[in-house]
């Protein structure tokens, strides 16, 4: 049998240190990342020097933890359940309708035709839980009739929009595109109020994303998230509920979206039907960008943190650099396509590696 | 050494040497194969037979070394070329494409062309050659067939219809006979025998050593790269095959232990599936109960059921005297029953995951508390494991996928031991296993069996379920057609059970 030790290649790449064959790629990724953002910052300061102004490290921090919060749920979908297709497309119209909700219940809202007037934290958790809930439905169809995530969520993307629409109506008395606006402190808190330097949702989104990384390493529902994306049929035959576990993926990712959505509300202080519109191609890259394989099974929160920030740092550098909207779309789009082909290359790389050793 | 009895063989390889990296995996390897010939390549698992074969088919290009065909040098840059010179490799997967039909895969990107406008296929003449070819073969498929919906051997006959359709002369089969059954087997020999009457030659891969007696001429056995010896497959007995393919001499190949059967663990009373019919049986503590039957009689439907991944129509299933609603797999796991499946790839391991985290997958609470793992124990553990079942290499941080055949099926069978399963049930525990691991897991499968587990075994394999079992249950079309009592194990026995018929009073006891 010693053989097959020659066999191995995580030897043959001469790694005499243990984990070389396994850890390397990820951190490699991750050290990656680190140097992009550094680059980019360099570039986009060289360019226009106010980007690493305060206000400007401020606003690029909100937006990451905006975008960082969701993305850590569309990073939970897609480990689990990359193997069946798992993505989150609804996750935009998600944040737009936690934010009519939780603008449109509230007692402090400007335009106060809205017949409820809940205190904030209650609006705030309405909101939750109809985000989380309606996830739970996406995850609900998802398992039961065994339907493509992709083609559900596509679904609710539509539905979220139509009811944030319709919430913004409820509490307006009127369809009007402008949205409620309102003042609120605890909305403030989550748009504008920082902790020393550090906005309060950075802080949020930390310790978020510790919790998750915590659930994903160190819990065995989370040990069973990655059984799930690497083969469903195989986390079946090894006793774990799969479809109680892509029910609760999925509420978790409507649950943040929700999150999000009213962070994003806090930093407008308004609720607009329009919100968020195309906002799932950032989470999606916030995913993809910072390693998790659209396959499955693989993926890190470290990854994610990171990619939200280097996400958010496109978004303001090319803002700043008054770069056109469409250029911008042509840019984000063509960094999604190519984080997906190095996640392919790395695949065909490992695949290969198996068909040497076989 | 033998000399080949051929003057010019048809195919000869010389000085064959591939590295990767720095890791020699061929050295200078040597082999011929004469005009007519079965030749039986034999090796353990990682002893370089795939890559040897990969390079003859053009699938990966050798360092050094010649290879020659007919008396001419080749050179293949890719598969095509090989398939060009006459070659042609059946994968041990098959590479048939199941939603289009028989005769679509047999000309797959080569579909006949109507005259004159050759951007149509010539649908007629398609079905038609592919029919003659079929009927060379003397196999009742029609060609319209969909390839999904034909059984894996016959699937194995599409593909080698493929082969000869593009004027194969050098057939190589990689462990043809893994999935089929005893007569499947006996067909798919009588078919390459016809094969060697029309001259083609067959490279024949096969961990089975009884059948390289049967149906190859030579045998040629690899290890650790190199050729061991090239001898005449009719006049060496397999222990010496096995000897040779190894490097030791092995112990003898199913060290069956006699043990007390304890007390009763499962008992299932007429049980019923889509695929199951009224099946009532019991098994106890201590006992290996194997299960025979042709692959489709129902063996497999019919663990799966006992495991709670099929779900049942009707019938009771009793654990320990106790009634069971076997609902989910998740439920018969926690009544202490364990399945190593058929499929390994798509549903033992989890080939992305390490070896320590595919060790506890279906024992996570017992490494975990309030849903917290202990990464420390956990670790602990699946280093024992790894240990005791002697895995390879045998580091826990390991990517499953990376392993051999052999040493994946060890990490499997240490997911249970973990779990710690008072039932255990293997399905076909040594398909694709090399002769060493599969030593090993049957010496595994008598320990537990030792220690009062009970052992329900599915094979195909006549003489591993017959060296294994105290009693073997035979499935004939979803029913259980007959039991044996170690006394009475015979391969006739069994052999007329699976068939539906029943075993005359002298074959029983023969």
């Amino acid at each position: 049998m010693s053989s097959l030790l020659a066999q191995i290649p995580g030897r043959q790449r001469g790694g005499g240190a243990p984990r070389a064959g396994r850890r390397l790629p990820l951190q490699g990724q991750q050290l990656a990342l680190v140097l992009l953002i550094a680059a980019l910052a360099a570039g986009f300061a060289s360019q226009a020097p106010e980007f690493l102004s305060v206000d400007s490290i401020e606003n690029l921090l909100r937006s990451a933890s905006m975008f960082g919060i969701v993305g850590l749920g569309m990073t939970v979908v897609i480990i689990s359940c990359g193997s069946l297709g798992g993505i989150d497309l609804s996750v935009g119209s998600m944040m737009a309708l936690g934010g009519a909700i939780g603008a449109g219940l509230l007692g402090t809202a400007f335009t106060a035709a809205n017949p409820v007037k809940l205190p904030a934290a209650l609006a705030m958790l309405m909101a939750l839980l109809v985000t989380g809930l309606l996830g739970a439905v996406s995850g609900l169809l998802i398992a039961r009739l065994k339907l493509a995530p992709f083609a559900v969520t596509l679904g609710m993307m539509s539905v979220a929009r139509g009811l944030t629409y319709l919430m913004v109506a409820f509490a307006i008395g009127s369809s009007n595109t402008a949205g409620i606006t309102f003042s609120d402190p605890l909305f403030d808190w989550f748009g504008l109020n920082n902790f020393g330097p550090i906005p309060s949702i950075t802080v949020l989104f930390l310790v978020l994303a510790a919790l998750i990384a915590f659930m994903l390493k160190a819990t065995a529902f989370g040990r069973s998230l990655f059984v799930l994306g690497g083969n469903a049929e195989n986390a079946r035959l090894a006793g774990i509920n799969v479809r109680r576990t892509i029910v609760i993926v999925f509420a978790i990712s409507g649950l943040l979206a929700g999150l999000g959505g009213l962070i994003l509300t806090g930093r407008l202080s308004s609720a607009s039907p329009l919100a968020a519109t195309g906002y799932e191609l950032e989470v999606i890259m916030v995913a993809v960008i910072g390693g998790t394989s659209l396959s499955g099974g693989r993926g890190s929160i470290v990854g994610t943190v990171l990619a939200a920030i280097l996400v958010s740092e496109i978004d303001t550098g090319l803002d700043m650099m008054n770069v056109p909207s469409f250029n911008q779309y042509l840019i984000k789009g063509t960094i999604l396509v190519v984080a997906v082909v190095m996640d392919k290359v790395y695949q065909a790389r490992s695949s290969r590696m198996l068909v040497q050793s076989a | 050494m033998v000399a080949s009895s051929t003057p010019q063989p048809l195919l000869r390889m010389e000085g064959i040497t591939k590295s990767y990296g720095s890791v020699q995996v061929l050295h200078g390897v040597e082999l011929s194969v004469g005009r007519g010939e079965v030749l039986g390549l034999l090796g353990e698992n990682g002893a370089g037979k795939s890559t040897l074969l990969n390079i003859l088919n053009g699938v990966i290009q050798r360092d050094t070394g010649s290879i020659v065909i007919d008396g001419s040098p080749v050179e293949f840059t890719g598969p095509k070329q090989a398939q060009e010179a006459g070659l042609a490799f059946i994968h041990q997967e098959l590479s048939v494409l199941p939603y289009l039909s028989v005769a679509e895969n047999v000309f797959l990107n080569r579909l006949p062309r109507r005259k004159g406008a050759p951007w149509l296929v010539d649908w007629a003449a398609c079905y038609r050659q592919a029919g003659e070819i079929l009927e060379r073969l003397a196999v009742k498929i029609h060609p319209r067939t969909l390839v999904g919906s034909l059984g894996t051997a016959e699937q194995e006959l599409v593909e080698i219809a493929k082969a000869l359709s593009m004027n194969a002369r050098i057939i190589t089969m990689d462990e043809p006979t893994a999935s089929l059954t005893e007569s499947e087997i006996e067909r798919l020999f009588t078919l390459m025998r016809a094969l060697k009457a029309d001259g083609v030659s067959v490279i024949y891969v096969s961990h089975r050593l009884d059948e390289v007696a049967e149906i190859c001429d030579r045998a040629t056995i690899l290890r650790d790269g190199k050729i061991v010896n090239t001898v005449d497959a009719q006049t060496t007995d397999s222990h010496a095959l096995a000897t040779m393919m190894v490097g030791r001499e092995l112990s003898e190949l199913f060290p069956k232990t006699e043990h007390e059967r304890g007390r009763e663990t499962l008992r299932v009373s007429n049980l019923s599936t889509v695929k199951v019919d009224d099946v009532s049986f019991t098994a106890h503590a201590g006992e290996v109960l194997g299960i025979a039957g042709l692959v489709g009689s129902g063996r497999t439907e019919l663990v799966r059921a006992v495991f709670g991944a099929d779900p049942i129509t009707s019938g009771e299933v009793f654990v320990n005297g106790e009634a069971v609603t076997l609902d989910s797999p998740g439920t018969a796991i926690r009544h202490g029953i364990g399945l190593v499946p058929e499929d390994r790839k798509l549903q033992g391991a989890v080939l992305s995951m390490t070896n320590a985290h595919n060790i506890t997958l279906a024992g996570l609470s017992k490494v975990s508390r309030w849903g917290q793992l202990d990464r420390g124990g956990e670790k602990q553990a699946a280093k024992r494991l790894i240990q005791d079942l002697q895995v390879t290499p045998s580091r826990i941080e390991q990517e499953t996928g990376r392993l051999s055949g052999g040493n994946q099926q060890k990490v499997v069978l240490a997911k249970w031991l973990f779990a710690g399963s008072d039932i255990l049930i293997v399905d076909e525990p040594t398909r694709g296993v090399d002769v060493g691991a599969r030593a090993a897991i049957h010496g595994l499968l008598n320990d537990l069996a030792g220690q009062g587990t009970t052992i329900i075994m599915i094979s195909s394999d006549l003489p591993e379920v017959m060296g294994m079992s105290d009693r073997i249950l035979v499935m004939h079309e979803g029913r259980i057609a007959g039991e044996l009592p170690r006394k009475d194990f015979s391969e006739e026995a069994i052999v007329m059970y699976a068939s539906g018929l029943e075993p005359t009073t002298e074959g029983a006891k023969a």
